[in-house]
């Protein structure tokens, strides 16, 4: 091993490097980046030497040293090829670095400015001592230029990132809305943000999460609009999440939402660049990440959960009938297995007779009880569910017919199910795809278990003790400090114009005082004259 | 935890506490003064009201010259400790007495028209159990529980016995209007009080979590407006649907009635929907009177953890309905508590309060 000392600064430090190019590129993911405390050397072959040896070959790292100004000063480049700009290395970098003539008055830093302002075609460009901060920025693409006879190095962005286009929305579908969705790159997401939001008032904040994936993080508002306090305690929550990995939006919210373990989502994701300028515009906040093709959406209410983008694009008669219709299936996916149990074995007096007796009839040489029955076939109806998600297109919707239709009729006429259970489980598992917003389907999933339970147990006192325990969890609930159910409690008349109906746009004059606190006005006074 | 007067309930939460607190056991014992106050009964339900507000207003004026603390605090300034922890060990015992009658009340009336074979212990622990969990998370979390619960409580109750307004209501079973002597009216109207006055208890335990006096009167009393319009549609429902006599002999009047809805051949057994308003009151009241315990209980031993006092109530409450599990001794402590206990010791409880912030005040003054 060798030790390199550190010979300019007040505190001589030691640290222990890997010996040359021998360990490959496994060598700098031991020892991370921002952990290295080195400043540069004074000499560039010296710093291309350290950066080679921290960085080892198999990162595809180039560096080389040019002999500018007509061989009168050395500068050595280095950069990873991989994820590099060749042509701007090339043509805003090396390029004018050769041709360049200018000399200051030998100055060192004289020449650092000379390069920075009028040879170099960049207007990206930093400028750095630290080495810990130099290979950081050249395992983010950049191209790092160490000038001969002086400590600061020039870090020139030269980023390449492999970027799908901008394609259509796949998860959630909108009639009317945009055919954009966001990409997996933060940069071209926020482009699309503004471009729907050139106002000033738009504010970015960068935050940077993971000791190992340094993901970029932006949080996004409406400064005239949002409500401070909670901008602010999304940033504090950001700040200080400390985790080797963020890979996806989601790994972050659980990070920063009020009680992770509730099974009721507190947050929504969206891949509509529409839907999250609409909650901006809300005075709500956005988070975009790197890697991650969804924005998170927050604070997030119930009932936000039943509301798609096409209730704004569509007429308000028709957008009322159809979230009613989704609170409706919302209610029938998550009562109507237990409700069935509960008239079939404790409260009979409900069941019309008539319908009774086919109930009976069907039950006959049954051997389970209905409980059992019931959670049998939710069972198996979630497992087809979940193979289907995961398997590819074609073979998912053949897996869905076998199972529902085939195994399905098979059991009926096996005598192992009833058909009437068959038809209320496939009822509900149905209806709980009206629901607009995924997590929200599997929150419906989980608590279908707990209410078929209890029904199974205490018959319809059991439903309703299920039903004041759900209602519970949703009062004492909260999103980024906003009450869960709210505007219905605590209650907000101008919020109950687009909660479970949507007026017209001209009588939502008003934005929730909780998401706007100082900007409520939504529709101005101008009348036609 | 918060500090309960660092908590400030908003309007709806203090009118639909206020509907929870007032609606007890009466539901199941208001037919003990049936004989008394005859068809008149709703109105006794009406008026019985107007006597609470002056008492509403006391509370509000104690409270206006001592915004910190509850009753209790308020009785340790001026009396001292003795009379304060006497009074907190009376008001803890008559509360646990009035959680327990109610306990019992509810879970046999599920048993006797729902889940006969399912032992009452089981029952009562899973209502127990709700209940605790339900004032856990501290009283902003149950008053918005009880926006929630109370406003489809209402309407739940309402949309079922519409259907038997439909068919089954006779003008003439409420004819005449008042058909007893004015002291059997009045010995009504001193019953109901007694059941309003376990909300003035409740009151006594939340006035530090209020926004200010002269809001809370408001609130209060459109709270109990409420409640007095809600219970005499009840009774005038009743009466109009059952008539006079046969309503005095049965308990749980309302399941009764929608057991009697039937309208074509799909609408029928509505009483497992006006059963769950029923369930809805009783989870309600008894998380209530649990709060209270625990909450007053905190005075008496600081040191022990507040989730302890809760759970140590619970237990007690879940205890003393077990032993007693019997509809017809919870039915008989009831009426006794309703005529002769709880509103005189309200009163005795707001004396001691108003004398205590008194005599706070010319300590103070003479200081």
């Amino acid at each position: 091993m060798k030790v390199f000392k550190k010979k300019s600064g007040k505190n001589t430090k030691t640290m222990q490097m890997p010996e040359g190019n021998k360990n490959s590129n496994t060598n700098y993911s031991k020892i991370e980046a921002k952990n290295i405390k080195r400043d540069t050397f004074l000499s560039a072959n010296e710093n291309i030497d350290f950066v080679r040896n921290m960085l080892g070959s198999g990162t595809s790292l180039i560096t080389g040293i040019l002999n500018v100004l007509r061989g009168k000063l050395q500068i050595g480049i280095a950069y990873i090829e991989d994820i590099s700009d060749k042509q701007i290395i090339s043509q805003q970098i090396i390029k004018p670095l050769l041709e360049t003539n200018i000399m200051g008055d030998n100055n060192h830093a004289d020449v650092i400015e000379c390069f920075k302002t009028q040879t170099i075609h960049n207007t990206d460009i930093k400028e750095s001592k630290q080495m810990g901060i130099i290979i950081n920025e050249l395992l983010l693409g950049n191209t790092v230029l160490f000038i001969d006879k002086n400590y600061t190095a020039l870090i020139i962005g030269s980023r390449k990132i492999e970027k799908r286009a901008v394609e259509k929305p796949e998860n959630e579908v909108a009639i009317f809305g945009s055919k954009e969705a966001f990409t997996e790159d933060v940069e071209v997401n926020c482009s699309m943000i503004i471009k729907r939001l050139p106002v000033p008032e738009l504010r970015f904040k960068e935050f940077t999460a993971g000791r190992l994936s340094r993901t970029k993080i932006k949080l996004i508002w409406i400064d005239s609009i949002a409500n401070q306090a909670i901008i602010d305690e999304v940033g504090k929550r950001i700040d200080i999440i400390d985790i080797d990995v963020v890979e996806c939006i989601a790994e972050l919210a659980e990070m920063i939402e009020d009680e992770p373990s509730s099974i009721f989502p507190k947050y929504r994701q969206t891949e509509r660049p529409d839907m999250a300028v609409r909650y901006l515009s809300e005075g709500r906040f956005i988070i975009l990440s790197n890697n991650s093709p969804f924005a998170l959406l927050g604070p997030l209410t119930f009932w936000d959960n039943f509301k798609t983008m096409d209730d704004y694009l569509e007429r308000p008669l028709s957008t009322s009938f159809l979230r009613l219709l989704r609170f409706f299936a919302f209610l029938f996916a998550l009562t109507i297995c237990p409700l069935y149990l509960s008239f079939v074995t404790y409260n009979h007096s409900i069941t019309p007779p008539s319908l009774a007796m086919n109930i009976a009839a069907g039950r006959e040489g049954v051997p389970f009880p209905t409980i059992v029955e019931l959670l049998l076939m939710n069972f198996a109806i979630d497992i087809i569910r979940e193979a289907g998600v995961r398997l590819p297109g074609l073979v998912g919707y053949a897996l869905g017919t076998l199972g529902a239709v085939v195994i399905g009729q098979a059991a009926v006429n096996a005598g192992f199910v009833s058909a009437s259970v068959i038809i209320v489980v496939a009822g509900a598992a149905i209806a709980v795809f009206a629901i607009s917003t995924t997590t929200m389907v599997n929150t419906v999933r989980f608590l279908n278990y707990l209410f078929i339970i209890l029904a199974g147990l205490f018959g319809m006192f059991g439903l309703i003790c299920a039903t004041l325990i759900m209602l519970w969890r949703l009062a004492s609930l909260e999103s980024f400090g906003v009450p869960y159910l709210y505007p219905v409690v605590p209650f907000e008349w101008e919020g109950l114009k687009d909660t479970f109906v949507r007026v017209g746009f001209k009588d939502m004059k008003k934005r929730w005082t909780i998401f706007a606190p100082i900007n409520q006005k939504r529709i101005g006074d101008k009348k036609l004259k | 935890m918060q500090k309960s007067s660092d908590i400030k309930l908003s309007r709806e939460q203090i009118i639909m506490m206020v509907i929870s607190s007032a609606s007890g056991a009466y539901t199941y014992n208001f037919t003990w003064i049936i004989p008394e106050a005859g068809r008149a009964v709703w109105i006794a339900g009406l008026i019985s009201i107007l006597p609470i507000i002056p008492l509403i207003l006391w509370l509000s004026n104690i409270r206006q010259k001592n915004p910190e603390g509850t009753v209790f605090e308020f009785i340790e300034d001026g009396l001292g400790k003795f009379i304060s922890k006497c009074s907190i060990i009376f008001y803890y015992v008559i509360v646990m007495i009035s959680a327990v009658i109610l306990m019992n009340l509810f879970i046999q009336t599920v048993k006797i028209y729902f889940l006969k074979d399912t032992p009452a212990w089981i029952l009562i622990l899973l209502i127990t159990i709700m209940c605790t969990v339900f004032v856990g998370k501290g009283i902003k979390v149950f008053g918005m529980f009880c926006e929630l619960i109370v406003i489809y409580a209402i309407i739940n109750y309402y949309a079922g016995f519409s259907f038997a307004l439909v068919k089954g209501f006779k003008i003439s079973n409420l004819i005449p209007l008042f058909d007893t002597t004015l002291p059997a009216f009045l010995k009504a109207v001193w019953f109901i009080m007694g059941n309003l006055s376990e909300c003035l208890l409740f009151l006594m335990v939340i006035i530090d979590s209020v926004p200010d006096s002269k809001r809370f009167t408001v609130w209060v009393t459109k709270g109990l407006i409420l409640w007095a319009i809600i219970f005499a549609a009840s009774g005038v429902t009743f009466i109009g649907i059952l008539g006079i006599e046969h309503l005095a002999g049965v308990t749980g009047s309302g399941i009764e009635i929608a057991k009697l809805i039937q309208v074509g051949d799909f609408i029928r057994g509505l009483e497992i929907f006006i059963f769950s308003v029923y369930v809805i009151q009783a989870v309600a009241k008894i998380s209530i009177f649990l709060y209270s315990m625990h909450h007053v209980s905190l005075k008496l031993i600081a040191k022990m953890k507040i989730k302890t006092h809760l759970v140590v109530g619970s237990i007690f409450v879940l205890t003393a309905s077990i032993i007693i599990d019997s509809y017809t001794t919870a039915y008989f402590l009831s009426t006794v508590l309703y005529t002769y206990v709880l509103l005189p010791f309200s009163i005795v409880l707001l004396i001691l309060a108003a004398v205590g912030v008194a005599a706070a005040k010319r300590r103070k003054t003479v200081g």
